[in-house]
């Protein structure tokens, strides 16, 4: 049975009465990959970015993420000090950022900037960090690692710059790589590949991947555990899903059936309305507006936690309970 | 015999260079991003153009806007050889073929409110309609509601500000509306809306759509032509169900298991 390596319970971000995410548990076993899924503006980025304690100044954390350093030592990120996660990010957890390339610095080439990294984590030559910054190239699929070395982030394609942002992430030598959206820029060819090497990088290496995205798909394909996020909101858990999964919640459905239909090249069905502004979500059920299933208790109440059993969870009043 | 129908646009053997260096010393460097790439778009037709990231496919149709001189090739809209055509006419002829582009925040003025940017192409082309009502029913076509003139494009949501750009490309009436890869930065249900939109818009406005993108699997619902290219070069060009699900060459065949 795999170890906890990342405990997160309750946890929610609030700024004034603005709720930006709530009620969000999960666990992250070591080796494995939990993938949160979500439309853009549902709070990915801001839960991924709290877990490592950089959520914006002035929001207020509430909740508890335990972050089991070394499988051994607990440390509570929410009340953490600031010198404490500093040692943590980076070394611990790596982060690699939806915009590649704005988490260069544009003034040192690419090897430097890794360089930089191992320079802050380890004490070596420079001749072992120079090496060890080529290998970390070499894994990372630059075949020639030299010529990448002396390269300035400018000179870079997509690909590349997500592919040099991957081994600055791995270079502090983490247990935990969160990845937010990193295939974002990249065409349909490249993401797949991109998507593979980290997740063959994590099983080499034994790392918990934390793969945030919006494509449901890759999702399934991807990872071990499921977190499907809604305005803010967790719509369902599914932990170790089967390959033929079906979903409880209306729009684990609904996404799964775009993606479907957009793999076998038809027209999909598309989920009626818009996602609400973080600002102003609808009363009761954030979903229900656009839900095909909505009864008038779920514009009035907020739905709870259901265990369906096998590890999956869901928030609907309604769910699917049709399982395979 | 069918008669022959004439092309709403025709490229022929179109090539785009760019050009780097060249100063202090430096050789100059002429980079070949299309080489030689020839289609057509046939009235109530709709074509895409796919490959991978720098393939050549934006430089198409900044040759086809007349945005970048190509180094060589023909391009006609409508019978009209647009490389001869003066500025004026370049203008008269925008009426006609709309563009829109991928980063639909960056083509909004930050400065105006989404009203302001409409109004402002309504005059641009000169729209004789009752302008309140034009716009009314255009947002309504557009699944926008009113709210959204009073406001600005930094309080809209990603597939708004699509939406917006749409609306504005639709005022002067076009007859080919390029989109230059619609849906890389929306996610899946907003792509689906999309599709779905522009499907409807394509069917009620006798629309023709020349589509660039990298995805195969959103633009194959929405498109009667696949044209494949890969480093500038053409590829191969066919019906869609041909090239999805008959196609013989393996770089299709790469494009096309990058979906699953």
């Amino acid at each position: 049975m795999a170890v906890d390596i990342l405990v997160v319970k309750d946890l929610s971000l609030t700024l004034n009465d603005i709720v930006f995410f709530k009620d969000i548990s999960f666990s992250l076993k070591l080796g494995r990959t939990l993938t949160i899924i979500g439309e853009t503006g549902c709070g990915k980025s801001l839960l991924c970015k709290s877990l490592v304690g950089l959520q914006p100044p002035g929001f207020k954390l509430a909740g508890s993420i335990l972050f089991y350093r070394d499988c051994s030592q607990a440390v509570e990120v929410t009340t953490a000090t600031e010198r404490t996660m500093s040692t943590i990010r980076g070394s611990q957890i790596g982060f690699v950022f939806q915009e590649a390339t704005a988490s260069f610095n544009p003034l040192l080439s690419c090897g430097q900037q890794i360089l930089h990294v191992l320079r802050s984590q380890n004490t070596g030559s420079k001749a072992t960090l120079k090496q060890k910054t080529l290998a970390l190239l070499e894994w990372v699929g630059f075949a020639d690692a030299r010529r990448l070395y002396r390269c300035y982030p400018h000179q870079l394609s997509g690909g590349m710059a997500q592919r040099l942002s991957l081994a600055l992430a791995l270079a502090g030598g983490p247990q935990i790589l969160i990845a937010d959206e990193p295939s974002y820029a990249l065409d349909s060819v490249a993401k797949k590949e991109y998507l593979r090497l980290i997740k063959d990088l994590c099983i080499k290496n034994n790392l918990s991947l934390i793969l945030v995205t919006h494509d449901i798909q890759e999702a399934f394909s991807y990872s071990d555990d499921i977190l499907v996020l809604y305005a803010g909101c967790p719509a369902e858990i599914l932990n170790n899903p089967p390959k033929k999964v079906i979903p409880s919640h209306p729009y684990t459905q609904a996404l799964l059936d775009i993606a479907k239909a957009f793999q076998n090249f038809k027209l999909p069905q598309p989920i009626p309305g818009e996602a609400p502004a973080i600002t102003a979500p609808p009363q009761g059920c954030r979903f229900h507006p656009r839900c095909h299933r909505a009864q008038p208790i779920c514009r009035e109440s907020y739905p709870g936690k259901r265990d369906l059993g096998s590890n999956h969870f869901v928030w609907c009043f309604f769910p699917n309970v049709v399982k395979q | 015999m069918l008669p022959k129908i004439s092309p709403i646009l025709e490229v022929k053997q179109l090539v785009v260079s760019y050009h780097s260096g060249g100063g202090n010393g430096h050789l100059r460097n002429d980079t070949l991003a299309v080489r030689d790439i020839s289609f057509s778009v046939n009235p109530g037709e709709s074509l895409a153009i796919v490959g991978e990231s720098g393939s050549g496919k934006t430089s198409i149709l900044m040759a086809i806007l007349g945005f970048i001189q190509p180094a060589a090739g023909k391009i006609y809209f409508m019978g009209e050889d647009i490389r001869q055509l003066s500025s004026a006419e370049m203008i008269e002829l925008r009426h006609w073929i709309q563009p829109v582009f991928q980063d639909s925040g960056a083509s909004l003025n930050p400065r105006m409110t989404i009203g302001s940017i409409l109004y402002e192409a309504l005059r641009v082309f000169n729209v004789d309609d009752n302008r309140k009502e034009f716009i009314q029913k255009l947002l309504t076509q557009i699944g926008l509601e009113d709210g959204i003139l009073s406001r600005y494009s930094y309080q809209l949501s990603g597939g708004q500000k699509q939406r917006v750009n749409l609306a504005r490309a639709m005022i002067g009436k076009p007859k080919l509306i390029i989109l230059d890869e619609p849906f890389a930065a929306q996610d899946i249900s907003n792509q689906a809306n999309f599709v779905n939109l522009l499907l409807n818009l394509r069917r009620d406005f006798n629309l023709n759509y020349l589509i660039v993108s990298h995805n195969l699997s959103v633009i194959a619902p929405l498109v009667d032509r696949i044209l494949v290219i890969r480093s500038g070069q053409y590829v191969e060009e066919g019906p869609v169900a041909e090239i999805i699900f008959h196609t013989t060459n393996e770089y299709t065949k790469t494009l096309i298991d990058a979906v699953g």
